[in-house]
């Protein structure tokens, strides 16, 4: 993350000038925070929906920002919140299972207008969701969106080294899973 | 070779490449998508400029009831303290009548104690409200026999 940015950033925010604060975050980190969500929730109308409602917050919550944490985590870290309800929200409906989507992940991605990858893709993102979503948050980060141990764990308020565990055994069962469906094609 | 060893073969993750993501985002989607959240957030400030107060707001209703009740108090205390002293009336026994004896029932010390002799002279009492002629008519309809009757009165 740039650190001229964030510095342009806290600047404004300790002036006091929130709306032109706002616009920086905004133009600065909304597709990496779009990819952060979308490559947990996939479907592109949810992850837009959840886009817009981490911005709502963050302009709400912007002049109560005391410059603890960078802006960026701070940032990431709402996002990565609405997006945990979402998931939450969306387990308590019966009928939208994500259970199901998952098994039909991969027929369902390619039917998706939002994607043009193979099958292949398609069956490494049904991979992918198979994880545990704590998991999932933290091969997302490193993986699609190659972020530092450092970065993921002020982010996730985790340690790097349980981080790093966590990497692990998320690169082993998605190998795992996408080994066993080819298998069965 | 199937899908996974074509996959791996071309974009290995453990070699820390990934293959493309696959997933597109619709044309001019990030440029539109400022535009909504600024829209969405004129719309808020807009609320926040013109709060909408609840005709029957709890909290409005609430203070409305502590008021009252302080109020109240206020003029309770004023009241008591300030309103000049009224002597409720009292009675002593030389004002009671002779019926309210019978509801006070008062012994007969705790009248000699409270009545003078000829006080107590003109105090009517029950047995003299009835004549001997209504005594000898009652016992009469008792079936008492006349002559018992005339012995004894």
């Amino acid at each position: 993350m740039s650190e001229i940015l964030e510095k342009q950033i806290t600047d404004l925010i300790s002036r006091g000038d929130f709306d032109k604060a706002f616009g920086l975050i905004m133009s600065g980190f909304k597709e990496r925070l779009y990819w952060h969500i979308r490559n947990m929730i996939i479907s592109h109308d949810d992850t837009d929906d959840i886009l817009q409602n981490t911005f709502i917050k963050i302009w709400r919550y912007l002049p109560k920002f005391e410059g603890r944490s960078q802006v960026y985590s701070w940032a990431y870290r709402i996002a990565t919140n609405e997006t945990l309800s979402f998931i939450e929200q969306k387990k308590r409906k019966p009928t939208e299972s994500l259970d199901k989507e998952e098994s039909y992940l991969a027929n369902s991605l390619m039917a998706d207008e939002y994607f043009d990858g193979d099958y292949a893709e398609a069956l490494f993102r049904e991979a992918v969701q198979s994880l545990p979503e704590k998991q999932r948050l933290v091969f997302n980060m490193k993986y699609f969106q190659e972020m530092k141990y450092s970065e993921i764990s002020t982010v996730l308020e985790t340690s790097v080294g349980a981080l790093k565990a966590s990497y692990h055994h998320a690169v082993k069962k998605v190998e795992a899973f996408v080994k066993t469906k080819n298998t069965l094609i | 070779m199937n899908n996974y060893d074509k996959h791996k073969n071309q974009n290995s993750f453990e070699e820390g490449a990934k293959p493309d993501s696959g997933l597109r985002v619709p044309n001019g989607y990030f440029e539109s998508f400022e535009k909504s959240i600024l829209a969405q957030i004129k719309e808020e400030t807009k609320k926040v400029e013109k709060p909408v107060v609840p005709l029957k707001s709890n909290r409005n209703y609430k203070r409305i009831i502590s008021v009252l009740a302080v109020a109240a108090a206020l003029i309770s205390a004023i009241m008591v303290f300030t309103a000049p002293d009224k002597v409720a009336p009292t009675s002593g026994f030389t004002e009671l009548e002779i019926t309210d004896w019978e509801v006070y029932d008062l012994d007969e010390y705790a009248l000699a104690e409270n009545f003078t002799l000829e006080e107590m002279d003109e105090i009517s009492f029950e047995e003299d409200y009835i004549s001997n002629q209504d005594i000898y008519e009652y016992l009469l309809e008792e079936n008492y026999s006349e002559i018992l009757l005339l012995e004894n009165l």
